[in-house]
């Protein structure tokens, strides 16, 4: 596990490919990341701007944008949207009071010129609490089958327990590769 | 009654007054407004290096960074020269202002001869935020020895909004 790994299977080279993680606070983006590198998740404050991990090797690049999820940090989104290759957007899967407002963001997204076919992976994270709504039942509330615009995947994971989290990054890899 | 003459000899010297600060406020502005402003509002928090097993190898003390002049002397531990990955997260944070197009340049020189440039382009950044950035950079296979580079490599970093310089600093690393 980990982004060494994730940008050994990028085979473009061409330019610097882009990861967008946008949610609503507390969903557990920068868990998510902090995850994927083996840090500690214990302690972590909500994300006041943008947490960015870059990596090089072999002159291939990758850059992971992490941006803040409150909600007077939301309309500074677009600012990041740029030249964005892959979306990936996080659910607090225990959060049902704002389950419609996690929906209405993320339709937000996708209406974006700038995020126009770009794919989209969708986090259903929490998965090891009780509580969690399946990946299935947030797809289908959230209407994520009426998506025909781009490639998307829903993957259900724990930021607590990292289950789900390499599987999903390695699918927008894929993706990555085809552009 | 108005003392005709004396009101006269007051304005002028107000006049004079006025004059003295269109001068003194011109020269106040001719280092471009925007750079003082932001320059002061803009603020590198903390500079931590690790290995990929998480580890922090070096942390950095509030008195390296944000001085914009002086040469700062840096002491790292040699074992950083050994480790394949570093991962290197700098900290910093915004002011009031957001900030439209923020660069990050650093020049690594050997004996003050440039031997390695790194660049990466934030672009926009919130007002009163906290942003870090993570690089994770995989050594070379030809690293040099910690006792030819000791003392003679410097370490510039320079944050720049489009073109005004945001923060300079300057190291010169130790390898103990």
């Amino acid at each position: 596990m980990g982004l060494l790994s994730l940008l050994q299977k990028l085979k473009r080279s061409e330019k610097e490919a882009r990861i967008l993680v946008l949610g609503l606070d507390n969903s557990g983006k920068t868990s998510i990341l902090k995850r994927l590198s083996d840090e500690e998740i214990d302690s972590i404050q909500p994300t006041q701007g943008f947490n960015v991990k870059s990596l090089k090797q072999n002159g291939i690049a990758l850059n992971v944008w992490d941006i803040g999820g409150q909600k007077s940090i939301r309309p500074y989104w677009r600012n990041y949207f740029e030249a964005t290759d892959a979306i990936v957007y996080v659910i607090d899967s225990t959060d049902e009071q704002r389950m419609e407002e996690t929906g209405i963001e993320l339709d937000g997204l996708l209406g974006e010129q700038k995020l126009q076919n770009v794919p989209l992976l969708v986090f259903a994270n929490k998965q090891d609490l009780f509580s969690a709504y399946s990946s299935e039942e947030i797809s289908e509330g959230l209407n994520l089958t009426n998506i025909d615009d781009r490639p998307w995947n829903i993957q259900p994971c724990s930021a607590k327990t990292g289950e789900g989290i390499q599987d999903g990054l390695e699918w927008i890899m894929e993706f990555l590769n085809d552009v | 009654m108005v003392d005709i003459e004396e009101l006269k000899v007051s304005i002028e010297e107000n006049r004079v007054d006025i004059e003295e600060l269109k001068v003194v406020s011109m020269e106040e502005n001719s280092s471009s407004p925007n750079e003082k402003t932001e320059s002061t509002l803009f603020k590198i928090c903390s500079i931590k290096m690790s290995n990929e097993k998480n580890e922090t190898l070096w942390k950095s003390e509030t008195s390296t960074l944000n001085n914009n002049d002086d040469e700062v002397i840096v002491h790292l531990p040699s074992s950083i020269l050994q480790e394949p990955v570093i991962v290197r997260e700098i900290k910093f944070s915004t002011g009031s202002e957001a900030i439209q197009r923020l660069q990050l340049t650093q020049n690594i020189r050997l004996h003050g001869n440039l031997v390695e440039q790194w660049d990466f382009s934030f672009g926009f950044c919130i007002p009163f935020s906290t942003n870090t950035w993570e690089q994770m950079i995989i050594a070379d296979e030809n690293t040099m020895d910690s006792s030819i580079l000791s003392g003679n490599v410097t370490i510039e970093t320079i944050f720049y909004n489009d073109v005004d310089v945001l923060s300079r600093s300057v190291w010169r690393v130790f390898y103990t």
